[in-house]
């Protein structure tokens, strides 16, 4: 952070946030594709019986748990496309760069408006999930999720 | 300093000028001493923010005394080198007439770097406040004096926070604050331009262009589209790096390193004013405020709309805002950080005749009080009515003057006659008159005459057409507007280039 002015960050993130938020095909976006990513998982973990032994029901959720991990990455590459490609498109980034702000700032501004509603809406999604595995999957399977191999908590672990 | 190809100007400005900066010259004076400095901290060469009252007012390099003018009153003093290292904030009294002294200097850091980490974290998240300390000093009475020039100044007669050379000091007040000079020669040039020239591969954009402006001047920059008019905006603005020559901005020089102290002191208006059409014009305002690191941006958000009679839109969003409307808000973004220099691209370019002449009244408003104001225009009449002088350019700059001085340059004075019939013997008439270089008929009864001295010839050849019988209709002085001077010179271009 040495030599960047925080304020300005936050001037951008600020702005930034605001724009995603009065465009809709960002907020369709940020809505639909959680849910996407959290359908499949959840119909997985319900499809899995509770005869299943130990390794056999591990492997059967490890892939569909990968979905959710694909919410961190694709959510913010869709963010960072139209935050660039609207700059340009408003012809906003002449009178920016009249401004004292330094490229640094203004490229950590927005990653950081980029990853604040991810990293939020992959949490959401996650806790959306064992919610669901917690209140309706069979005590089972839900152990399995909870305490075996590589669970969404733990997984959402290594978000940042 | 380059050799100047500009027209000197001429005198003083109007006595309207010299109340405004009058009025706007600060009584008092806060004196900042920025203490230690030099090898050892990665942040000592940092050039150091001075915020009063939550607004960036100028900045303090190392081991410098900064003399800032301030009203009288209570004001809050920090010094901020970025957000995280800043000292906190000093509450003063200044008094009608006192220098107010205080001095600052970076707190020594710990010997260890886990602890100084740590401590930095710490700071950074809670008490970021510590970083520098901003002690008071002694404060000096003294009262106004007059230099033999009549400019007001002051002489500071004890104090530990003297100045160590007290030209530096005043010197760089004139850098860091938008109080106009009278007169180039009063102080540093708002900007001196030297050689300066542009290339982008094979094309030129501009070429060994060289000017001054000074402190309070409205500037004219005309020529045909293609000249460099935007580059020229571009490369002072720090956007985009010269190719050669040098420069000075609001008294700093023009170099990569120094481009966001530079942009810190001027506001760039473009041509499209690239507003973000789904925010409403506040929220676009506070955003550029955020970036020039206003703190409290909504009074100055206020009084710009204000200015550009946006106050009843400012809720809209920018996408619902007409044209005209969006270069207002374009204007009142520019006005938003009390630059030193402001530079503006056609500003009225796109506005209907009302729009137009609103935009004139708050161009006349700015130079009233003092803004030095660089104005791009392809409208000829905008730039007489608004420009103090003017510079034509054409890839190379053609010319720099008053548009006075620049019609006397090109254009012999001359007088119209008109008679009701057409004179017998006007070579016998014309020629005897003493004053009259040459003529010319313009048409049966209409002639046009070469005179040196329009208003003493004038009688004399009233008199002779009297004498020899003609009954003189009219007889007027030609007047040649910015347009034909513009022409002319475009014109020669023309000529110049043609194979």
């Amino acid at each position: 952070m040495i030599g960047l002015d925080a304020n300005r960050i936050r001037a951008v993130v600020r702005k930034e946030l605001r724009d995603f938020r009065r465009k809709r095909s960002i907020i369709v976006t940020m809505c639909v594709l959680p849910l996407l990513f959290l359908v499949e998982p959840v119909i997985t973990i319900f499809l899995v019986t509770p005869s299943t032994s130990g390794a056999a029901l591990q492997k059967s959720f490890i892939l569909p748990l990968l979905y959710l991990l694909l919410m961190p990455t694709i959510m913010p590459s869709t963010l960072a496309a139209y935050s660039v490609v609207g700059e340009r498109e408003q012809g906003t980034l002449e009178p920016l760069l009249t401004t004292p702000i330094r490229q640094q700032e203004f490229l950590l501004g927005k990653a950081t408006s980029v990853m604040i509603p991810t990293l939020t809406l992959s949490y959401v999604a996650f806790a959306l999930f064992l919610a669901a595995v917690r209140l309706l999957a069979t005590p089972v399977v839900a152990s399995a999720v909870f305490h075996d191999s590589p669970t969404p908590s733990r997984c959402s672990c290594w978000l940042p | 300093m380059c050799p100047s190809i500009s027209v000197p100007r001429d005198g003083m400005l109007p006595d309207s000028r010299s109340e405004a900066y009058n009025a706007v010259t600060a009584p008092s004076i806060l004196r900042l001493a920025r203490q230690g400095g030099g090898a050892g901290h990665a942040h000592n060469g940092r050039v150091w923010q001075v915020v009063i009252d939550g607004s960036v007012v100028g900045s303090l390099p190392s081991n410098e005394t900064v003399d800032l003018p301030v009203d009288a009153g209570h004001h809050a003093v920090q010094v901020t080198s970025m957000r995280f290292l800043r000292s906190p904030k000093e509450s003063l009294e200044v008094k009608e007439g006192q220098v107010v002294g205080l001095s600052c200097q970076r707190r020594p850091r710990h010997p260890f770097i886990v602890q100084r980490s740590i401590f930095f974290l710490v700071a950074s998240l809670f008490k970021h406040d510590l970083w520098i300390s901003l002690a008071p000093e002694d404060t000096v009475e003294t009262g106004p004096e007059t230099d033999g020039n009549g400019n007001r100044g002051r002489t500071v007669t004890s104090g530990a926070l003297r100045s160590p050379d007290s030209a530096t000091a005043i010197t760089r007040v004139k850098e860091i604050t938008s109080a106009p000079a009278l007169d180039a020669k009063a102080g540093p040039a708002a900007l001196a331009v030297c050689q300066l020239t542009k290339r982008f591969g094979q094309r030129t954009a501009f070429s060994e262009v060289s000017f001054e402006v000074a402190y309070g001047e409205v500037f004219g920059f005309l020529g045909p589209n293609g000249a460099g008019k935007t580059t020229t905006v571009r490369t002072l603005g720090s956007l985009i790096a010269p190719t050669s020559g040098s420069a000075t901005v609001a008294g700093i020089p023009l170099s990569p390193q120094n481009g966001v102290e530079i942009r810190q002191h001027i506001a760039i208006m473009p041509e499209s004013p690239g507003l973000y059409l789904r925010l409403t014009v506040t929220e676009n305002l506070e955003y550029f405020a955020g970036l020039y690191g206003l703190h409290n941006p909504g009074p100055r958000i206020e009084k710009a709309l204000d200015a550009v009679n946006l106050a009843d839109r400012a809720g809209d969003l920018c996408g619902g805002l007409s044209k005209g409307l969006r270069q207002r808000v374009g204007l009142a973004r520019t006005l938003l950080s009390d630059p030193a220099v402001m530079f503006l691209d056609e500003p009225t370019s796109g506005l209907d005749p009302v729009a137009a002449r609103e935009v004139h009244n708050l161009i006349l408003e700015l130079r009233q009080q003092g803004v030095t104001i660089f104005l791009t225009t392809h409208r000829l009449d905008e730039a007489e009515k608004l420009c103090d002088r003017v510079a034509i350019m054409n890839t190379t700059l053609r010319t720099v003057g008053t548009p006075a001085g620049l019609r006397d340059q090109l254009f012999k004075k001359s007088l119209v006659v008109t008679t009701a019939e057409p004179v017998r013997d006007p070579e016998r008439l014309f020629t005897s008159i003493k004053g009259v270089d040459s003529w010319h008929a313009e048409g049966p009864g209409s002639y046009v005459l070469s005179v040196s001295e329009p208003r003493a010839v004038a009688p004399e050849v009233v008199r002779g057409l009297v004498t020899a019988g003609a009954d003189v209709l009219t007889i007027g002085e030609t007047q040649h507007s910015l347009e034909d001077v513009y022409l002319e010179l475009i014109a020669q271009d023309v000529e110049a280039h043609k194979p």
